[in-house]
């Protein structure tokens, strides 16, 4: 980056008005609430079945991804660079390591895992 | 001469050709690095974590371990001390200097009973379970992962109380808004990735 004078820049930061506490307070909530819903569906994961929860659970994990980034990280009112610029390590690093693991041919749906239960202890 | 000046902005950085702080892009480009570093720890996880392997202690799932209301308590902390961090950059901004203080040390409080819970937790596996860091890689992965993510929370710490207590002079004002956010930053990252590691390593069913 290098430093210009005053009359080539006409911004800076491309700043826009943040929510205010009272907003941060709600969304904080909302936050929770997400969570609280989470461990409720683990909780509950024998009757909704693991494909539901693994599915419900992914949904949720996304969304808390994206509200706390748009929201506390101030991508949704900063400049839009820098939503690109998180975006694409992101989608780099999710693609580099979904590579990875199908070349060692893991399933999340299925991983083939038994479950042995308890030791018989008699 | 005027046009020789380099312009300050409010926030006390060098305007760019991009309207973005340099401290910033840099702080958005660490962590979008980072999220390669958690992408690997958290594929090395998935790919062992049905390996429990010969040394395991007991027969039953590895998951069986885990303290899932415990871990949902420390998660809720985790997720409040973003509130108290983003309140913190609020009042610094507004020039509300006592409040900005307040904040920052609340977050770090919470930050520290976060890793508090972590290091119970480790200690409890340990003890209880007799899972050290080279039981098998299961035990590996779960500690390298986790370790890490608590070796960030810790440096966020540092770098909460640096701000509270390396400003004491020189007040901690709207000028000083722009570190205050670089720090927010930093911290919120490391509350994004728990909130993965939260539902990929403890709540998503094995199966």
């Amino acid at each position: 980056m290098t430093t210009t004078d005053t009359h080539d820049v006409d911004t800076h930061d491309d700043h826009h008005e943040h929510p205010s506490d009272r907003s941060y307070v709600g969304i904080a909530i909302i936050l929770a609430i997400l969570t609280a819903i989470e461990v409720l569906m683990f909780i509950i994961e024998d009757s909704l079945g693991k494909t539901v929860v693994k599915l419900g659970l992914l949904g949720l994990m996304v969304v808390k991804f994206w509200i706390v980034g748009s929201y506390f990280m101030h991508l949704k009112f900063d400049n839009k660079v820098l939503t690109w610029l998180f975006v694409a390590g992101l989608v780099l690093a999710v693609a580099v390591y979904f590579i990875m693991m199908s070349a060692f041919e893991f399933s999340f749906w299925n991983d083939g895992f038994e479950d042995p239960g308890l030791p018989d202890i008699n | 001469m005027a046009d020789a000046t380099i312009a300050l902005e409010d926030h006390g950085h060098m305007e760019t050709n991009t309207g973005i702080s340099n401290n910033k892009l840099a702080m958005w480009l660490f962590l979008s690095s980072d999220c390669l570093l958690f992408g690997a720890l958290i594929s090395t996880f998935l790919l062992y974590r049905t390996n429990i392997g010969d040394n395991t202690p007991y027969t039953s799932a590895v998951e069986d371990v885990f303290d899932i209301p415990f871990t949902s308590l420390s998660s809720f902390v985790l997720l409040m001390s973003s509130l108290t961090m983003v309140l913190a950059l609020s009042a610094v901004n507004r020039d509300d200097e006592r409040n900005g203080r307040i904040w920052l040390l609340t977050t770090a409080f919470l930050g520290l009973v976060f890793i508090g819970g972590q290091v119970y937790e480790f200690t409890t596996f340990y003890n209880e379970f007799g899972l050290g860091y080279s039981t098998n890689t299961w035990t590996s992965a779960f500690y390298t992962l986790t370790g890490f993510h608590g070796v960030h929370v810790s440096v966020g710490i540092l770098m909460l109380l640096g701000t509270v207590f390396g400003t004491r002079k020189s007040g901690l004002g709207k000028e000083k808004g722009e570190n205050v956010e670089l720090v927010g930053l930093y911290w919120h990252f490391v509350d994004i990735v728990w909130v993965i590691i939260f539902t990929v390593i403890y709540l998503i069913p094995i199966g």
